[in-house]
């Protein structure tokens, strides 16, 4: 708890300061684009299996197995979009040491998947 | 090295293209719909009697419709007998799917209110000629509020509520029915009023459905309706429902049968079982489920849906009872008593 509350004021004041953030050269342009991008690769890698899993919903025995695969799918599709996320920031998790680096990179992704759901429920809303 | 980068963005293009060659393929709509096997339901899901312990023998059948399939999804279904496949008639077309769903559930609600009547009057009439002295009083108080619209061309929306035909009231669903169908047949003019108090003139030959709109005041046993397992729809629960609840009011103890079974209950006089859709799914889903017995419409006893049943030899595994009204069911159900329990 100590962590995150120490890891929140640092975020916070890296943006106040410069606009930079996690090693100091990142940009939230970057942080945004990288989401972005992650979130788009990943949809494409999953949007096929989940096609072809509705397709196969035909047959009942998939269909009875429908949460499960909604499961694994979703997981997945998180999984990646972290994945691709750290990708295009070019950083690998296992290679950053500070504890609190991680947790804010963590952070920050999640905030931008709950934001992105949060849109497209609204806009999902509408349609 | 520009050679290397050519091939490159050449495989890129031939990928990209499989992409969405494949993805249109798995979202391209066509023109057929399917049904393929569902799930039972426990009846005594939905009803539940006061002070009256509620029978969970009963079990109602549903299947699983595909409004509009896929094109792959329809190369699929080729492959598995259990799945019936069908082109979308000129209906189907001119009803949406929100259409679907509120129809679903103007059926199902129908449905309800039809077998709790069915039921209560029906074991109050068997209560008193058979002298079942040791079962509670069975009674119910509803009024009938009029035809609750299913299905209209043009005219009427699904939902209308018409609570008169040509300034004339009705106290029955059967006489209301029938009133409109001779001025269907007599050509005469046909003047609906809505519960609203709005009123249509039919001025053109037109095709309707209706379904009965009931108000239940009260019934004894007080009985409670789970309203929140009416997300499903249809009308094809109507006869084990009302079985269900005939076997709990009449306190017939049927240990641990398990009986399934499918088709509507029309309010005429002697509750006749209608017939449903997708029977042969339905069967399957009952064999799939280990039920003891499968009640169906008699209907279904020749139409090509059970020789289809019976070429397949489906009936060597579950025991298939064919009944035409309620009366009919009501005594196979005191023979399946007889033959296990006592």
């Amino acid at each position: 708890m100590k962590n995150i509350f120490y890891s929140l004021r640092n975020l916070s004041n890296r943006y106040k300061k410069n606009n930079r953030i996690i090693d100091g050269n990142t940009t939230v342009k970057d942080v945004v684009y990288s989401v972005v991008l992650g979130l788009l690769k990943s949809i494409l890698w999953i949007l096929l299996p989940s096609l072809l899993l509705y397709n196969l919903s035909i047959y009942p025995f998939i269909y009875q197995l429908m949460p499960i695969w909604i499961y694994i799918i979703v997981n997945v599709f998180i999984y990646l979009s972290i994945y691709y996320y750290y990708k295009h920031l070019k950083l690998r998790v296992n290679e950053i040491k500070d504890l609190n680096t991680k947790l804010l990179l963590n952070m920050e992704f999640m905030f931008s998947l709950f934001v992105t759901t949060i849109i497209l429920i609204i806009f999902l809303s509408f349609v | 090295m520009v050679n290397l980068h050519m091939k490159n963005k050449r495989l890129k293009f031939v990928l990209i293209f499989l992409y969405i060659a494949v993805a249109v393929l798995f979202v391209l709509p066509s023109n057929f719909q399917a049904i393929t096997p569902g799930n039972v339901t426990n009846v005594d899901t939905v009803f539940e009697l006061k002070d009256t312990e509620t029978s969970d023998n009963f079990f109602t059948v549903s299947v699983i419709s595909y409004f509009r399939v896929t094109h792959f999804q329809k190369f699929l279904a080729t492959f598995d007998k259990r799945i019936d496949l069908s082109k979308r008639t000129e209906y189907d077309e001119s009803l949406s799917f929100s259409d679907t769903v509120k129809q679903g559930k103007i059926s199902k609600e129908s449905s309800i209110n039809s077998s709790i009547i069915a039921a209560y009057e029906f074991s109050r009439k068997y209560q008193e000629e058979n002298h079942l002295t040791h079962i509670d009083p069975i009674s119910i108080d509803y009024v009938y509020q009029g035809f609750i619209t299913y299905y209209a061309t043009n005219y009427l929306n699904i939902g209308d509520i018409i609570v008169k035909i040509n300034n004339q009231s009705f106290s029955d669903y059967a006489t209301q029915l029938e009133y409109l169908r001779s001025l269907i047949q007599t050509k005469d003019t046909i003047l609906f009023t809505l519960d609203d108090g709005k009123m249509i003139e039919i001025k053109e030959s037109t095709s309707f459905i209706f379904y009965p709109k009931y108000l239940i005041e009260k019934t004894i046993p007080q009985l409670e309706v789970q309203k929140a397992l009416l997300a499903s729809g249809g009308p094809s629960g109507g006869m084990i429902q009302t079985l269900s609840l005939v076997a709990s009011l009449l306190k017939l103890n049927l240990q641990d049968l398990k009986i399934a079974g499918t088709g509507t209950i029309e309010m005429d006089a002697n509750y006749t079982i209608g017939q449903i859709g997708g029977i042969l799914q339905k069967t399957h889903t009952v064999i799939k489920n280990k039920m003891d017995y499968f009640i169906v419409p008699d209907y279904y006893r020749t139409s090509l849906d059970i020789e289809a049943i019976e070429m397949r030899k489906l009936s060597d595994k579950i025991k298939i009872i064919y009944v035409t009204n309620l009366e009919e069911a009501m005594e196979r159900l005191v023979d399946i008593y007889e033959e296990h329990i006592l």
